[in-house]
């Protein structure tokens, strides 16, 4: 029976990495480009799969939330905008679907050459890496045992955690500062002057955003507990409680107006803020930036993944809602 | 082999739920119009995962697994069933004609 198990996951392994690659080819190659951002979804759903199959837990849990979930709602959300003639007022007549018939002419397109090159150039960055693949020595040296070596030094339990917020604590300080950035360069770009979409007005979609939203709260705050002992994580609880939040702006009507205000930024600063803050607090305490002392690191580092993880839902809302809120708070004529 | 009950009916509910997400995938294949194809697809594969829900939480070693199974049941049927009533209503607003059978 074992051998039987262990060929069946050698099978179905086979058989999600050749999805991928068949998924990739097609979503790149379609015409028709709400197909083609079906298929990322799908993409992003079968790459959490094979995330699992690798062991790598938490990485599935982000993949499916913000690689399936966000990024497919942001690109249909795009999709949508493109479909609509721009500078129109409400409601402009559609183009219909964007495809890759829009693309320039023959005279603009890339040369036989230019394909040619570009084929050498990816078959020898390939043979590259594949070469450095295979010949890395076997067992592969893994940080493994020198992580739970220390682990008893960071606080939590969960090795992913561990390096994400304490031994690591640096690169997610700056994802965070990046998220933050991007919201600011959103922002910056000013408020758009086409109308955003139709007006989606359906109880159906209003009763289910308003049963789902608060499920995503509950679940996020389970999923940024749970970060500590077993998989899940500030980014992971950001991401649900932010698709709970498009679900709302999608369905309530009185949502979809976002006045610009200061606990708005608070919101999403407070990520960023609380973070340095307890980095600084670190120094204070005898030890360098970010260096958290063995007996506060627990608490420290919940107080960074509670901030952090609100602060990506709202980071991620917000890129979604697209416009910089105006700062007089009349909706007008707004829709989204 | 373990003779354990539950363990046999968990393997045999998840098994069972093959031919409904068969059924689905061939009825979204080979129906005529969006509307049916929608609707099989929804219906089976919410039964399809019902059964596998079930299945797996019997095989669950806790009370709290066996309820998350379940919740994530629920929370799929919410979901599928308000998409599969969006598709619907903007695929009438769009004008797809409703397949009549031809005399």
């Amino acid at each position: 029976m074992e051998e039987a198990a262990i060929v069946g996951m050698k099978i179905f392994d086979g058989v999600i990495a050749c999805m991928l690659v068949w998924l990739a080819w097609r979503l790149s190659t379609l015409r028709d480009l709400f197909q083609a951002v079906v298929l990322f979804i799908v993409f992003g759903l079968i790459m959490a799969v094979a995330w699992v199959r690798l062991g790598a837990l938490d990485v599935a849990l982000a993949e499916a939330a913000i690689g399936a979930g966000l990024s497919g709602a942001l690109f249909l959300l795009a999709l949508g905008r493109m479909m609509r003639e721009p500078g129109a007022k409400n409601g402009a007549e559609l183009k219909g679907p964007p495809s890759t018939r829009d693309l320039p002419e023959k005279g603009n397109r890339t040369s036989f050459m230019g394909h040619v090159f570009l084929l050498g150039f990816v078959l020898v960055l390939t043979s590259t890496l594949g070469g450095v693949l295979f010949s890395i020595p076997l067992p592969a040296q893994s940080l493994r045992a020198k992580i739970f070596a220390e682990i008893g030094n960071s606080g939590i339990g969960h090795p992913v955690t561990a390096v994400l917020l304490n031994f690591r604590g640096y690169d997610t300080l700056l994802e965070i500062a990046v998220m933050l950035l991007g919201v600011v360069v959103l922002w910056s770009l000013g408020a758009s002057r086409s109308p955003q979409g139709v007006l989606l007005d359906d109880p159906i979609l209003g009763a289910s955003a308003r049963l789902m939203a608060p499920i995503s709260i509950v679940v996020a705050g389970y999923l940024l507990w749970s970060g500590g002992d077993s998989p899940g994580g500030a980014f992971q609880a950001g991401a649900v409680m932010a698709m709970g939040g498009i679900l709302l702006v999608l369905g309530e009507v009185r949502f979809r107006f976002v006045p610009m205000s200061s606990g708005l930024r608070s919101v999403l600063a407070a990520g960023l803020v609380v973070f340095l803050g307890t980095g600084i607090s670190a120094m204070g305490m005898g030890g360098r930036f970010l260096e958290y002392p063995r007996d506060w690191a627990g608490t420290l580092i919940v107080l960074v993944e509670l901030a952090a993880g609100v602060s990506i839902a709202a980071i991620l809302l917000i890129l979604f809602m697209g416009d910089k809120p105006d700062q007089e708070t009349s909706p007008g004529d707004r829709v989204i | 082999m373990p003779l354990n009950l539950n363990v046999w009916l968990g393997h045999a509910l998840v098994l069972c739920s093959i031919p409904f997400f068969l059924a689905g995938t061939v009825g979204l294949l080979r129906f005529p119009d969006v509307y049916s194809r929608i609707h099989a697809i929804t219906k089976a594969d919410n039964l399809g995962l019902g059964m596998v829900a079930m299945g797996l939480a019997l095989q669950a070693d806790s009370w709290t697994l066996s309820a998350k199974l379940l919740a994530v049941w629920l929370l799929a049927l919410v979901g599928s069933s308000a998409s599969c009533h969006l598709l619907a209503r903007s695929a009438l607003r769009k004008g797809v004609a409703v397949w009549k059978k031809p005399r």
